[in-house]
């Protein structure tokens, strides 16, 4: 298993390369000019350059990334919970739901940043916004798998509606909160740049965003790279913490 | 019409007929799971609501998934934990998991163990809090041959040092005649009790039917008692 997936990772990394090093002769021998494409070999430069510069950007936009993530979750959690109540609460709840996940994020960000301001907040609020309904659904149809036996077991001991949600509904809803996680913590992400391109004093969107306004190329796909990086280490944080929570999980033994 | 049945302190009954019958909305009617739609229902004399409210029942299920992301004793503590009694005492688990035979698998989870392992948590958590009544829906019959015999032989034991009344309704004749002092027989749809078998054989039971002749006299009259379907 171990030996499997340090080859992948090799196989990953060559074929990574090879298309640097593809990019890079193309660049060099056509003479591309730098504020349309540069060379690898730049942006690598550039990167290792300012690589303090970098990582603080990146640190704003992954913080953000993940409060929102995290109230996002919590408020997801709390408004599933109060839908398992009763069926006229889901029958309100559900309607906004669906009006959240429809409205585009991209039309909400610059109404966001005109009233939080420039600072986190905005970016913690899209990031919460866009976390929301994949994990309301998950919640909702989580809470619900409990197992019927187990249920009637907790009933015949005279357990009260609180105990059955946090001794057998909220644990039974983990493995759906996990893979509506696996999508949301990345969409997060992507929440968090798209409401720094709204405005910003910091961060990796908005290093994106004036690199761009001054075909500053390098910074430009630098930044990207490191976005894409802090995606990976964002799905292996997830990975990481589903194997810890669900290793009673029969799905997560398999994987 | 129905079902007319009273069974005593500390008493065995199995209650025995065809899948569809009605056995397990019986046993969920007795512990208040469903109500009955007719009739009265008493349950140490007052409701099963209120036996429930005092853990005065323990209920053990066909397949039991038990609670995944706890440990054998973690499971088997579990009833001691919900609506905690005065005299609810958690040391009581782990004699328990031992007297099921699972004292080196106590840290186990679930998804490790085999379907009898699981069946014998099963049984340990639903004794754990000393019920009156144990009800068991077909506990042994997603359990291999040999495991099911074995389990007979354990119920009995635990059921011997425990004392309370049970109601085993099962779809196995045979093993309705193996374990209790008396067999209700169900038939029709929906269900009624089509006659009443006295066991009077005395224990310990063997494992299995053969090994004591007058028990097969026993079962026979259970299956004459059965409608044809």
């Amino acid at each position: 298993m171990k030996g499997r997936t340090l080859a992948d990772i090799a196989v990953a990394a060559v074929a990574l390369l090879g298309m640097a090093v593809l990019l890079e002769v193309w660049t060099t021998a056509l003479n591309v000019p730098g504020y349309l494409m540069p060379a690898p070999s730049a942006i690598a430069g550039r990167l290792v350059r300012d690589a303090a510069w970098f990582a603080s950007e990146a640190s704003v936009t992954f913080t953000e990334a993940t409060a929102g993530f995290a109230l996002g979750t919590g408020l997801a959690f709390a408004a599933a919970s109060v839908m398992t109540l009763s069926r006229t609460i889901e029958r309100t709840v559900f309607p906004i739901a669906i009006l959240v996940k429809l409205t585009p994020i991209v039309a909400v960000a610059p109404l966001f940043t005109l009233w939080f301001g420039f600072g986190a907040a905005p970016k913690v609020a899209i990031a919460a916004l866009i976390t929301f309904f994949p994990m309301l659904v998950n919640a909702f149809v989580g809470l619900r798998s409990a197992d019927p036996q187990e249920l009637a077991f907790l009933e015949t001991l005279g357990a009260t509606r609180g105990e059955v949600f946090w001794r057998l509904r909220a644990p039974s809803a983990l493995p759906y909160l996990f893979s509506a996680a696996r999508v949301s913590a990345n969409l997060a992400l992507i929440g968090a740049v798209v409401a720094e391109w709204t405005g910003a004093e910091q961060g990796l969107g908005r290093v994106i965003f004036v690199a761009n306004a001054n075909l500053d190329l390098t910074a430009l796909f630098g930044a990207v790279l490191v976005l894409a990086a802090t995606g990976i280490v964002v799905n292996a944080l997830v990975s990481a913490l589903e194997r810890r929570i669900l290793h009673w999980h029969p799905i997560t033994l398999t994987t | 019409m129905g079902i007319t049945l009273s069974v005593g302190a500390g008493e065995f009954v199995a209650i025995a007929g065809r899948s569809g019958t009605g056995k397990t909305t019986l046993l969920r009617t007795i512990a208040g799971l469903v109500p009955a739609r007719s009739g009265t229902l008493h349950v140490f004399g007052g409701s099963p609501i209120e036996a429930r409210r005092g853990k005065r029942i323990g209920y053990v299920a066909q397949d039991p998934r038990l609670h995944p992301w706890l440990t054998v004793s973690e499971n088997v503590e579990l009833p001691l934990r919900v609506n905690p009694r005065d005299d609810d005492d958690p040391s009581a688990a782990r004699e328990w998991v031992a007297r099921v035979g699972l004292a080196a698998a106590a840290r186990h989870y679930p998804h490790e163990l085999s379907g009898g392992m699981r069946q014998r948590v099963a049984l340990a958590r639903a004794l754990v809090t000393a019920p009156e009544v144990l009800l068991m829906d077909e506990p042994l019959a997603s359990v291999d041959e040999i495991t099911r015999e074995e389990l007979r032989t354990e119920l009995l034991a635990l059921w011997a040092s425990s004392r309370c009344a049970v109601v085993h309704v099962t779809h196995d004749l045979d093993e309705a005649v193996l374990l209790a002092d008396r067999v209700g027989v169900l038939g029709g749809r929906p269900g009624r009790i089509v006659g009443v078998v006295e066991v009077t054989e005395p224990r310990p039971r063997p494992s299995r039917l053969s090994q004591r002749p007058p028990l097969v006299s026993v079962a026979d009259a259970v299956r004459a008692l059965l409608p044809a379907s």
